[in-house]
């Protein structure tokens, strides 16, 4: 479905549940691991996921097409995902309790190929949350910076600096771990 | 800008085995997520309410009240069976001052002064009627010693 069929199926009033629930089903598993690579941990995941297509529900008629629709959505989660870890970080800092790495990441029995992806997305949550969001974005999306750009509001020159010093500090993370 | 090339060989993020999504979700999560969205943005609508009836509306608070009344109805109930729901009459005529000093109204001191003032009173009075008649005595001493026989029986028989 496209951009057009959806917000012209979304404009009649009676189909809206209809128009929503097949823009749930085609992007909700691309926003769930969006989300849940920058927080690593599924129940977070899934109430920042819930946060995100509620936020889009309400805002959905003052959406002008100026973006792709996908572009908007990712928009939306990083922001509340953002949001999220800006809380944590405070939280964190006035309890002095320490940045918490999910529990599923700690220890657990992975098969061969899954041992190296437990270490990326440990790696993944030392770095800082917007330095997170762009590596994210771009590693594993594959999304043109152009677009990381409106999503984020950030320069395309910053962002390439941005991800350069998060893959680098990644990889050596890997190295490290070995 | 020249696109970075990574060496195949170089550790992991270069191994395309990791951009696959690491973690799993629990069963049914998909299925639930979309009613669970749902649920957050319609929630349950109000059905008509049906109309309630005067009794209905009333009920808590006639039950309130009828509460209160069996409260205070056991309380008075336990004050009449140990009698200490009856209160001695003070105003009846005769006071029975040895009552009253033994339920403690009156201290047997407070009795003494007021006995002494009472026979006091009785005492003036009783002084002041001796005195009435003594002068009335004395009067009609000096009035027979005043007046000679004649002028007895003309006082007499006027």
């Amino acid at each position: 479905m496209t951009d057009r069929e959806f917000l012209d199926l979304w404009q009649e009033e009676e189909r809206r549940n209809y128009a929503f629930n097949l823009l749930l089903r085609q992007y909700t598993q691309q926003l769930y691991w969006h989300i849940r690579k920058m927080v690593g941990d599924h129940d977070v995941a899934n109430d920042l996921l819930q946060n995100t297509w509620i936020k889009v529900w309400q805002h959905l008629d003052g959406f002008r097409g100026d973006s792709k629709l996908v572009t908007w959505l990712y928009t939306i989660a990083t922001h509340e995902t953002l949001s999220h870890l800006r809380k944590e970080r405070l939280r964190s800092f006035l309890t002095f309790s320490g940045t918490q790495v999910p529990v599923q990441l700690e220890a657990s029995e992975d098969l061969d190929g899954e041992r190296l992806q437990r270490k990326l997305q440990k790696a993944i949550l030392t770095l800082p949350p917007k330095q997170r969001t762009v590596f994210v974005l771009r590693y594993f999306e594959e999304l043109p910076y152009e677009e990381i750009a409106a999503i984020t509001h950030t320069s395309e020159g910053a962002l390439k600096a941005s991800y350069h010093h998060a893959y680098k500090k990644i990889e050596q993370i890997l190295r490290n771990s070995d | 800008m020249e696109k970075q090339k990574h060496n195949p060989n170089d550790l992991g993020l270069a191994n395309p085995e990791l951009k696959k999504p690491y973690g799993t979700v629990p069963e049914g999560y998909w299925a639930s997520l979309e009613t669970a969205v749902h649920e957050r943005i319609h929630p349950q609508a109000e059905g008509v309410e049906a109309p309630v009836s005067w009794w209905e509306q009333m009920k808590s608070h006639v039950f309130l009240a009828l509460s209160f009344c069996v409260i205070l109805g056991f309380g008075y109930g336990v004050m009449w069976l140990t009698g200490t729901a009856q209160q001695p009459d003070y105003a009846a005529e005769t006071w029975d001052l040895s009552a009253l000093v033994e339920d403690g109204f009156i201290r047997p001191a407070s009795l003494d002064v007021y006995f002494d003032e009472l026979f006091e009173g009785e005492q003036a009075d009783f002084n002041q009627a001796a005195l009435f008649q003594q002068i009335q005595e004395e009067d009609a001493d000096d009035l027979v010693k005043q007046l000679n026989q004649m002028e007895i029986l003309e006082y007499f028989y006027e």
